[in-house]
């Protein structure tokens, strides 16, 4: 999902909003500040929990003495410490996905991108994982969450809604709901894609 | 560097825990060595040719004897020329030689006389050896015989040697240049299905987000699988030299050094396939089509290049194997020829320099 909107968006216009610094110029810096969670499991299925997250901390450029400190953190976090030696690919998808969202994080990136974090897996662990990112955010993260369940774009701060790749109206939950009169989200998103197909 | 570090790390943890790159690195060539070694045989064989002798002169049956007794000829004794054509058709002769009835009149008067050899045309190679081992045959009779009285003694009598390798045994050059082929294979096989994995996996979307550039990503591929190659390439020395006693009279060093150049240029062929084609399966026919199978053919170790028509002449040129073979067969059978190991290690950098940027180039930093 993310993939087909980048493609909308001109190349280096979405980072140099960043932090307001040029990093047009820059690009591996601006790497540094964003982390990327893909919508499909992306990490080496082969290497262990642990060994995965070691190699994107030293990807991500973090100091080889902060790097295990570091690992082990994130792994409390999102309480993976008892799968650290597991080979990833045998994980449950809502391992996996805790996984690859740990590895995005690894190096507290003040910009995170999740594409469809959530897809697929059951809805104790979905609940788990907004818990994640409304904790984050809290902390100032700035976070872009894609997502199919209006019920998930409830708890976020602005919503862009999306329609056939156009952005077909932008706002905070309340906002869009007031603006078609709606109860919740789900029946704020049909109204307003019914009003955009006329 | 760290970042280079953790590349290679993953690298040779994937390939650890991956039992397929092993495969292709160590039985891979260890089977094609046995093939060679086994398989493949260019020396002269034993050929079965009948004989029909229509010259009941007791002196030439001492003829047809020393066709029996040579030991590169098995010789059957047929009647007729339908049984000759029946036998050749059914494959159960290479050939025949047929005594004409004056053939010994002839000779006692000092004439020259005639003899027929008939050779399978369809199995070019096994012809050539069935008419020289007929000749060599009747001229060795022909000098023992009571008619060598009759003969003009020979203005030039040539003496033969064949320098580096003086048994003519063809494993001795097949062997190394096997190695130029399963060295292009791991080579190009190895790495095509790497990057083309990364993408199929998506873990190359992954590995775009982090701080990694493609310079490092392009070496944290070359590094590994060259490290995989040489030692790949040492077990194969070790097969030929150690295992099979093929003669190594060259230097090891120099070996080990234009041998890296060489696995410079496959990894980068490799690499490129794998950056082109984001998929394991194209990627591995297509290693095949355009590395196999000209390291096979067009390499000159099957077919000397010299005879190629010009315009494969002009196109293995840019195949890396054809260097790597002319160098190796030289370094195993004549040893370290400086001319030879310098020409081939420049054309063999200059293949793999422009291969490494264009790896480098074509490795995109973007997902399209």
């Amino acid at each position: 999902m993310l993939k087909e909107e980048g493609d909308n968006v001109k190349k280096g216009e979405l980072v140099t909003v960043l932090d307001n610094k040029d990093y047009k110029a820059n690009s591996k810096k601006a790497r540094a500040n964003l982390g990327y969670m893909a919508q499909k499991f992306s990490l080496y299925g082969s290497l262990t929990v642990r060994q995965n997250l070691d190699f994107f901390a030293s990807v991500y450029g973090i100091k080889s003495s902060e790097k295990e400190k570091r690992v082990d953190e994130i792994l409390e976090v999102f309480a993976l410490k008892e799968f650290e030696n597991q080979k990833s690919e045998d994980l449950p998808l809502g391992f996996k996905q805790k996984l690859s969202m740990a590895c995005a994080l690894i190096h507290n990136p003040p910009v995170l991108f999740l594409d469809e974090p959530t897809s697929g897996v059951d809805v104790l662990t979905r609940r788990d994982f907004w818990n994640h990112i409304t904790s984050l955010a809290k902390k100032g993260v700035t976070i872009l969450v894609t997502t199919h369940f209006m019920d998930e774009a409830e708890y976020c701060d602005r919503i862009s809604l999306f329609y056939k790749g156009e952005t077909i109206a932008v706002g905070t939950p309340k906002e869009l709901k007031a603006k078609v009169n709606a109860k919740n989200m789900e029946e704020a998103f049909i109204t307003l894609i019914n009003e955009s197909e006329k | 560097m760290k970042i280079l570090l953790a590349l290679i790390k993953k690298e040779f943890l994937q390939i650890i825990r991956d039992p397929s790159s092993i495969i292709i690195a160590f039985v891979l060539p260890l089977i094609s060595i046995l093939i060679y070694m086994y398989g493949i045989n260019l020396d002269s064989v034993k050929v079965t040719m009948g004989i029909k002798n229509d010259d009941n002169n007791p002196e030439i049956e001492t003829l047809v004897k020393s066709f029996g007794h040579s030991k590169y000829v098995k010789s059957i004794t047929v009647d007729n020329l339908q049984e000759i054509e029946n036998r050749i058709i059914r494959s159960k002769i290479k050939g025949a030689i047929i005594i004409p009835n004056d053939f010994s009149t002839k000779l006692s008067r000092g004439q020259s006389a005639d003899l027929l050899v008939v050779t399978d045309g369809s199995e070019v190679n096994t012809a050539n050896y069935v008419q020289s081992y007929a000749l060599q045959i009747t001229n060795g009779w022909l000098s023992q015989s009571k008619y060598k009285y009759g003969l003009a003694r020979p203005i030039v009598n040539p003496e033969i040697r064949f320098w580096y390798n003086p048994d003519l045994n063809s494993h001795y050059f097949i062997l190394p240049g096997s190695i130029a082929i399963t060295m292009t294979l791991i080579g190009i096989l190895l790495t095509s299905l790497v990057i083309a994995r990364e993408w199929e996996r998506g873990t190359m979307e992954a590995l775009l987000s982090t701080s990694a550039s493609a310079f490092q990503i392009v070496l944290g591929k070359y590094i590994p699988y060259f490290v995989l190659g040489m030692a790949s390439l040492i077990f194969n020395v070790f097969l030929c030299v150690a295992i099979f006693g093929i003669p190594f009279r060259g230097n090891y060093l120099v070996l080990l050094l234009v041998s890296s150049l060489f696995l410079f240029t496959s990894l980068g062929i490799g690499l490129l396939i794998s950056t082109k084609l984001k998929n394991q399966f194209f990627a591995s026919m297509v290693s095949l089509g355009i590395g196999f199978l000209p390291a096979l053919m067009l390499s000159g170790l099957m077919f000397s290049i010299n005879s190629m028509p010009k315009f494969f002449q002009y196109l293995t040129m840019i195949i890396p194997p054809r260097y790597y073979v002319a160098f190796i067969e030289s370094e195993f059978m004549a040893g370290t020829i400086p001319e030879i190991v310098v020409a081939n290690s420049i054309f063999l950098t200059i293949l793999g320099l422009i291969l490494f940027i264009a790896v480098y180039k074509n490795t995109k930093m973007r997902l399209d």
